[in-house]
């Protein structure tokens, strides 16, 4: 599903040139659920950033589902990112201004799916999530465990195949903790692929493989006991 | 997709209320203001275009070289004229004469002064005046005919159709024809009677048939499609020809389109309401000021609320919205902030009109079923302003990079520092600019309200002399009012001083100006007169009750007509009168007086001749002994109506309708006044919004001052400093600017006192005091907040 050869990215200000991620090379399977540890400033979120098309590398190949797309326009990456990849953000980033409901159905609005089918859609992901008593919440009156879920629905509800997640629970005591990795385990076993930044060696459990880096460079890759690709 | 643009503009407008109250306002406002000005400029450009033909109806006016060599235009002509233009030029279809006259109008026991207008029967093809009672068809062509205005009609005979009935004007019987219906409007000129021009004979007109005297209003209606330039240039000949070769160089007629007379005509001798066209342009820059600088706000308040909403765009961004999406979403927000802001707006122009038509003497309405033209303004204002103050945070915030908005990086994101700096100046200079003048344009009224004006002016009661011509009468009645406890002085006159002096006629002074005479104010005046209004004398006497002959052949002139003569003894100099045809009279000078200012402080002192002819006495007046004047005018009218047959009459105080001559002035200092404060309202909400933000923005800067110890006075001065500076450039940019202008408008004042160095001291001083405490709130809390609150924020 995902291949990454030799990616560099270089953050560069007027004086000083970062480098963030070099030579990264990471292939990712369908049905996969990895696992990216690192201190702080290793290169983690940057490389889910290019994983998830939101950013392109400086250098290198990055193939997402058979398609080069090291250097797609902004435009271009949106069309391909749209309804294949889901995020999961750790500060949830839903949009207050909308509904539980209104936030899980954005997706398909930028799909262009109409009312019925959305409606369809937004409500058997808060289902699925086991939130939809709370459709017509607004995210502040929700506790982070539920903003969360709701996060997850809005991340599955366009059927992504890859959902990626960048420190799920790091906002979350340690019982919501649980419940979300349960719900991403889940999700995996019906056949997402996962990839989930994170801190917590608890929450790298969940995953078939751990990948660390440092300084911007993979270092070990780890198939977790018990889990056999 | 639009549905959830439009919720999720609605929720972010609803939640952000002190956001949504400072976009909305200032943009209602600046709406407001344009569209309130598009209804005045509407209401002063369509002034007399309800007449069918107004665009072919042109004044006949004429620029006459004066002995000194300047040029006056005047919008009089002499009565043979217009006549002869119509038989010589084909393309000329109508022409009309206007005379304005006076006389003793009687009916039954009703006897009034009124003002009477003779005209040429063509004057209902030339002008369209619908009629209440009778019909245009042939109304004036017979001598002794009137036609009546419905005020005019009322005063006589009530409700009653007096067509056929009988006036007496002057004790010669007129036949009423008709009564006009109510005046349009927007007529910029008024009669109260008008009376058949062949009524008029030479012993009353004695002018009637001088070519060479301009004393009246000549009106043309031209063919469709006449060539105006053809016509003007052919008018040498025609004064060549019927004037004489000698007067080609010394009158060059022109035409004026009565369109343009309104805004456009400066000529001598208006007999019609004019609006220097200039007002309208400045207003509407003013206005449309205004309306940008609201705009600005928006842009900045809105860009800055971006950082805000940064999360927001970053999230679409990520679930795959494009950046098109997103422009266009904020574009619809901006529109909707827009419609809501019209909509105040125009609420805003209803409440403002009925005050506006009140000061201005205006009947500005919005008929919005019959103004597509204002409808159209209110769409386009709404689209423009939603559009181009949407547009530019539309694309800035669209191209917020998801991935550092989402990690809270939005900060160094924050709007253009220029466009902040440019804001506020502007905002700043518009104000400061306003400040400025309007102080300085009620510096220069109170100026002219308290300039002494040469002549007494307190206390004086203005009344008409009712039906009674008579020398004998005269001295009855001021018999009979000295007998009234408080009346002090009483004098009849033919002009009541700084009013608009309504005759000027053609003289032939001794010396230089002997040959092409000269055309001169005048007054007639009784013996009374000057020493009432306590007008000075320089030379020679005042009139004399007990000479008879002062009444027939004495004048008193003023200094400024000593130097136009060039005389250097004036006493004793004689002026000639004549017209064609008749016999030329003389009349001698017997003294002088001071200067004084008889006509507005618009011009400076003319020259001006008394007389001392009783035939020309139609104004009273009294001068009271500081008394109270509720029960003293009371008796007065009491009097004066037992003399006028039991009829009421009018009066009004001299200082009253003084000040009514500057009613213009009043209007634009009022309406200046409300400008200035709301633009100071909309700039200060601009201030408060950035300053707001910039807090947002510097909250952990102040933090980490604080934990290393600053001072919170040294915090609100660090964070005040570079607003206030901006401020300062904003006067540095409007006080010359609005120097410039004022310096200009008081050209138009003879008189006029330049805005001092306090009114620009004052207007610095208010505005950096206001915008200091916009400031000084934010400032000050955010100062005062808990360091540990913004710093753990990371």
């Amino acid at each position: 599903m995902i291949q990454a050869k030799s990616l560099k990215k270089v953050y560069s200000t007027e004086e000083v040139e970062t480098t963030a991620l070099n030579s990264v090379n990471i292939e990712i399977k369908e049905g996969e659920f990895v696992a990216i540890m690192g201190p702080s400033g290793c290169g983690k979120s940057t490389l889910l950033n290019i994983m998830g098309l939101l950013d392109n590398p400086s250098d290198g190949e990055y193939h997402f589902l058979g398609h080069d797309v090291s250097n797609r326009t902004e435009r271009e990456r949106a069309q391909l990112r749209k309804g294949n990849i889901g995020f999961i953000f750790q500060s949830f980033n839903l949009i207050d201004e909308l509904t539980v409901f209104e936030n899980v159905e954005l997706p398909l609005l930028y799909l262009g799916m109409d009312t019925a089918e959305r409606k369809e859609k937004a409500e058997a992901a808060l289902e699925r999530m086991s939130m939809m008593h709370r459709r017509n919440h607004f995210p502040q009156q929700l506790s982070g465990g539920q903003q969360q879920r709701v996060a997850i629905a809005r991340a599955v509800v366009a059927n992504a195949k890859l959902i990626l997640a960048d420190e799920p629970t790091g906002n979350l005591d340690s019982d919501h903790g649980n419940e979300v990795m349960k719900v991403l385990a889940e999700l995996n076993e019906q056949g997402t692929t996962i990839v989930m930044v994170t801190h917590s060696p608890h929450d790298a459990d969940y995953a078939m493989r751990v990948i660390h880096l440092f300084d911007g460079h993979v270092v070990t890759e780890n198939m977790q006991e018990g889990f056999h690709v | 997709m639009l549905k959830n643009y439009l919720k999720i503009a609605l929720r972010n407008l609803s939640k952000q209320k002190g956001y949504t109250f400072i976009n909305t306002a200032g943009l209602a406002i600046g709406m407001g203001i344009c569209l309130f000005l598009v209804l005045l400029t509407q209401y002063a450009v369509n002034m007399d275009k309800h007449h069918e033909n107004s665009d072919r109806i042109y004044l006949l006016a004429d620029a006459i070289t004066q002995q000194n060599g300047n040029v006056l235009d005047v919008g009089i002509s002499p009565s043979p004229w217009g006549n002869q233009l119509k038989l010589e030029y084909p393309e000329i279809e109508e022409s009309v004469r206007l005379l304005d006259n006076s006389g003793n109008v009687r009916y039954g026991e009703k006897i009034l002064r009124q003002g009477i207008t003779y005209v040429d029967e063509g004057i209902f093809n030339v002008f369209t005046y619908p009629f209440k009672y009778g019909s245009s068809e042939g109304a004036l062509s017979r001598p002794n005919t009137i036609v009546l205005t419905e005020d005019m009609s009322i005063r006589y005979f009530a409700n009653e159709n007096p067509v056929g009935k009988t006036l007496l004007v002057n004790d010669e019987a007129f036949e009423v024809t008709g009564v006009l219906a109510k005046k349009h409007p927007q007529s910029s000129f008024y009669y109260n009677a008008l009376a058949s021009f062949k009524s008029l004979d030479e012993n009353d007109y004695p002018a009637m048939n001088d070519w060479r005297s301009h004393n009246l209003y000549t009106y043309l209606l031209l063919q469709e499609g006449a060539n105006i330039e053809n016509l003007q240039v052919s008018f040498s000949d025609f004064i060549a020809k019927n004037v004489g070769e000698e007067y080609v160089d010394r009158y060059r007629p022109f035409l004026a389109n009565f369109e343009d007379l309104y805004l456009y005509s400066n000529l001598y001798g208006e007999r019609w309401d004019s609006l220097d066209v200039s007002y309208l342009y400045i207003f509407s820059a003013i206005g449309l000021l205004i309306l940008f600088i609201a705009c600005i706000n928006f842009i900045n308040l809105a860009t800055a609320q971006g950082m805000k909403r940064a999360r927001e765009i970053g999230v679409r961004k990520v679930l795959g919205a494009y950046k098109k999406q997103l422009v266009f979403q904020f574009i619809a927000e901006a529109l909707i902030l827009s419609v809501l802001a019209v909509i105040i707006g125009v609420v805003f122009v209803e409440l403002a009109l009925p005050w506006f038509n009140d000061i201005a003497e205006w009947s500005v309405t919005t008929n919005y079923l019959s103004n597509p033209f204002y409808l159209f303004s209110i769409a386009a204002i709404v689209l423009l302003v939603g559009t181009l103050a949407g547009a530019y945070p539309a694309f800035f915030m669209s191209a917020f990079r998801p991935v550092k908005v989402l990690k809270g990086d939005q900060a160094s994101e924050s709007g253009k520092s220029w466009l902040k700096t440019t804001l506020v100046v502007t905002q700043f200079s518009v104000a400061i600019f306003l400040i400025i003048s309007s102080a300085s344009v009620e510096n220069q009224l109170s100026f002219i309200k308290d300039k002494d004006l040469g002549f007494e002016q307190s206390d004086m009661y203005i009344s008409s002399i009712p039906g009674i011509s008579t020398k004998q009468s005269m001295e009855t009645l001021r018999g009979v009012l000295f007998k009234i406890p408080g009346v002090s002085e009483v004098s009849f006159s033919s002009n009541i001083p700084g009013e608009e002096s309504g005759s000027r006629t053609q003289l032939y002074p001794e010396g230089d100006l002997q040959e092409g005479g000269v055309l001169i104010n005048n007054y007639s005046v009784d013996p009374y007169f000057l020493t009432q209004f306590e007008i000075d004398l320089v030379q020679g006497r005042d009139f004399s009750i007990d000479l008879a002959s002062d009444s027939i052949s004495s004048i008193i002139i003023n200094e400024a007509a000593v130097r136009k003569f060039g005389w250097e003894e004036p006493i004793g100099r004689t002026i000639n009168q004549r017209f064609e045809g008749k016999d030329p009279k003389d009349y001698v000078v017997v003294g002088v007086v001071k200067d004084f200012h008889f006509e507005t402080l618009h011009t400076s002192i003319q020259p001006l001749i008394l007389f001392s002819d009783p035939s020309r006495y139609f104004d009273l007046s009294i001068k009271l002994r500081n008394a109270d004047l509720e029960p003293l005018t009371a008796q007065i009218g009491e009097v004066l109506k037992t003399f006028n047959n039991g009829i009421p009459t009018w009066h009004y105080f001299l200082e009253d309708d003084l000040a009514d001559e500057y009613t213009t002035e009043n209007v634009i200092a009022e309406m200046l006044r409300y400008f200035t404060f709301l633009t100071l309202f909309i700039a200060c909400l601009g201030l408060l919004g950035l300053v707001s933000f910039t807090v947002i923005n510097r909250k952990k800067e102040i933090g980490i001052r604080k934990v290393l110890g600053a001072s919170i006075i040294g915090l609100v001065q660090a964070l005040s400093f570079n607003f206030i500076k901006l401020v300062f450039i904003g006067f540095l940019i409007g006080a010359p600017l609005a120097y410039f202008l004022i310096s200009e408008w008081l050209k138009s004042f003879a008189y006029s006192v330049a805005p001092g160095i306090p009114i620009f001291v004052g207007a610095a001083i208010i505005t950096m005091l206001i915008a200091f405490l916009t400031i000084g709130y934010q400032t000050v809390k955010a100062a005062l907040a808990n360091p540990i609150e913004s710093l753990k924020n990371e």
